[in-house]
């Protein structure tokens, strides 16, 4: 699987290199964002992949990116794009959205290797591309846990023609990726293996429909607080807490499988259009419990203004999941007993903060102006329920138990050159 | 009445020179005509080739062309900005990249006589030797 990175990553040298030779195309894109959160306790995770915030920063939403294609012959081509943002990890890796070789062995057929798009949502082909969409940001409930299956180092196979007087598009890839996420109080990094995507799309007039599934097995942790805990509870005496068996299959991360399935519609006509978006995550390992979520989106157009209002949801599909705590008795030494009861605190915030529950209603403006560029402002309301702060940057745990609101002002230009 | 009969008839005229946009390649090309899903197929990077499988290099105007704004309504209904969103999103999602542009019909003619794989769109008052036209874009 490095060969077919390291192969990407030569596609993106030599497609900005051998430039002389073949057809080139430079370009780019960049939003610069304002958000403000009036929530002091809770930091906004815009991507997982990025840092939080909470007040006002411009670290949230902006970004710049660039990209090259080279044609090398008529059915090989090149493309590779960066795209510099406040990521947790600011390697070049992190950075690479996309680096690939493709063959066109004829007008329907492609095959990719290298990193490339996952093809997963509506926008999971450009996400970061802000000129692109309708909102500040796409909606948080769907897709910020999305980002980490953005791009995988891989294969892909596309299959694309005319069926009755639509278009259909079918897409078939396998590979890996490695994100690195900003958890609650905490960073977390592993890699989904044999991940296995299946996305199969029809675009008839003005409308377009969008089937996905994916697969993968978790791998290699990484993830320091996590492997800590782990251990603590593993030296646990058994008579002490008999709920630590439990909880370590739980938090281990070897043999656990994910599987992802999404449904996508979109209507575009010169005056209106809608977006929808449902998806439904099944994970064994706890630290990505299973989840349903989903937007829908309706704007209205009128000259170059877009107004628009939407409403996300995200919600745990199992329980949250309860432990017996440390059972203490008289022979316990106190020292003891207060070492276990503050691991015992520990687990039981990671637990509680894990899982997310809420409800946005957003509206905003779109302000489309000459030469590819535009100006959104947009308001987010967010209802958050007890324990289910999983996509926020928790700053005080004790607010776990609580039902929260948090209101988000995003104002961005963004651009394409 | 000559006099009203020929303004008629210079008025006509006139209208079709204004809003005739045809679709053309060199004349050497084994294509002699596409349908209008050709054309969209090609116009919006669905294909990169002729329905032949040789390549297609489409060649269109700059950004706030008239030309430009009439071609891509009459073809799918769209305005230049839906289209310009439209590009933004295949360019960056690695699928396509857009139409080369050129300012001038008359550096667009001497490009499509001068290459095989070349198609644009022109008035259909400068129609020269040198190019075929393969498709008629009708109002809507």
């Amino acid at each position: 699987m490095k060969y077919l990175l390291w192969l990407g990553c030569t596609a993106l040298y030599l497609s900005t290199s051998l430039a002389l030779g073949s057809k080139v195309n430079f370009s780019g894109f960049a939003t610069i964002g304002a958000t403000y959160s009036d929530n002091q306790n809770l930091g906004l995770t815009t991507d997982f992949l990025n840092k939080s915030y909470s007040g006002f920063t411009l670290l949230n939403e902006s970004k710049i990116g660039f990209q090259t294609n080279l044609s090398l012959a008529d059915k090989w081509d090149l493309v590779g794009q960066v795209v510099l943002q406040d990521r947790n990890r600011k390697t070049f890796d992190d950075f690479l959205e996309l680096a690939f070789l493709r063959y066109r062995p004829n007008r329907n057929w492609s095959l990719r290797a290298g990193r490339v798009n996952s093809d997963l949502y509506l926008l999971s082909d450009y996400p970061y591309v802000g000129y692109a969409y309708l909102w500040s940001r796409p909606p948080n409930e769907f897709y910020s846990i999305a980002s980490p299956a953005n791009n995988f180092d891989g294969i892909d196979l596309e299959y694309k023609n005319h069926i009755a007087d639509g278009f259909f598009k079918f897409r078939l890839g396998y590979g890996q990726t490695s994100p690195e996420l900003q958890g609650a109080n905490s960073r977390l990094g592993f890699t989904s293996k044999n991940l296995l995507l299946l996305s199969a799309s029809y675009q008839l007039n003005n409308w377009l429909i969008r089937l996905t599934h994916s697969q993968s097995n978790f791998e290699d942790l990484r993830a320091p607080e996590l492997s800590e805990a782990q251990l603590i509870l593993e030296q646990a005496p058994d008579d002490i807490w008999p709920a630590k068996g439990d909880l370590l299959e739980k938090f281990d991360i070897s043999g656990k499988a994910a599987s992802y399935d999404a449904f996508g519609i979109s209507y575009e006509s010169n005056s209106w259009l809608f977006h929808s978006e449902g998806g439904i995550s099944k994970n064994d390992w706890l630290p990505f419990s299973s989840s349903t979520s989903g937007y829908a989106t309706l704007g209205y157009i009128q000259e170059q203004f877009t107004y628009f209002l939407s409403l996300s949801s995200i919600k745990n599909s199992d329980k949250i999941p309860t432990y017996s705590p440390p059972i203490f008795d008289a022979s316990t030494s106190p020292e003891l007993a207060a070492y276990f009861s503050a691991v015992s605190d520990t687990v039981t915030i990671i637990l509680d903060s894990i899982t997310a529950r809420q409800t946005t209603i957003s509206a905003g403006a779109k302000l489309d102006l000459p030469s590819s560029m535009n100006i959104k402002l947009q308001l987010d309301h967010t209802n958050i329920s007890p324990k289910g702060y999983g996509l926020w940057d928790l700053k005080t745990p004790e607010i776990l138990t609580t039902r929260d609101k948090v209101n988000t002002l995003s104002l961005s230009f963004n651009v394409l050159f | 009445m000559k006099f009203k009969l020929a303004s008629i008839l210079l008025f006509f005229i006139c209208s079709a020179q204004a809003h005739g946009l045809v679709v053309v390649v060199n004349e050497n090309s084994q294509i002699d005509s596409l349908t209008k899903r050709q054309v969209i197929d090609i116009y919006m990077g669905r294909f990169n080739t002729f329905p032949d499988g040789q390549k297609a290099t489409p060649i269109d105007y700059p950004p706030q062309s008239a030309i430009k704004s009439q071609f891509y309504m009459r073809l799918v209904q769209q305005n230049e900005r839906k289209v310009s969103t439209y590009w933004a999103r295949l360019l960056f999602s690695g699928n396509a990249t857009p139409p080369t542009t050129i300012a001038s019909v008359k550096d667009i003619i001497n490009n499509v006589r001068a290459n095989k794989d070349m198609i644009a769109y022109i008035p259909e008052s400068e129609v020269t030797e040198g190019v075929k036209v393969v498709f008629k874009v009708a109002e809507n």
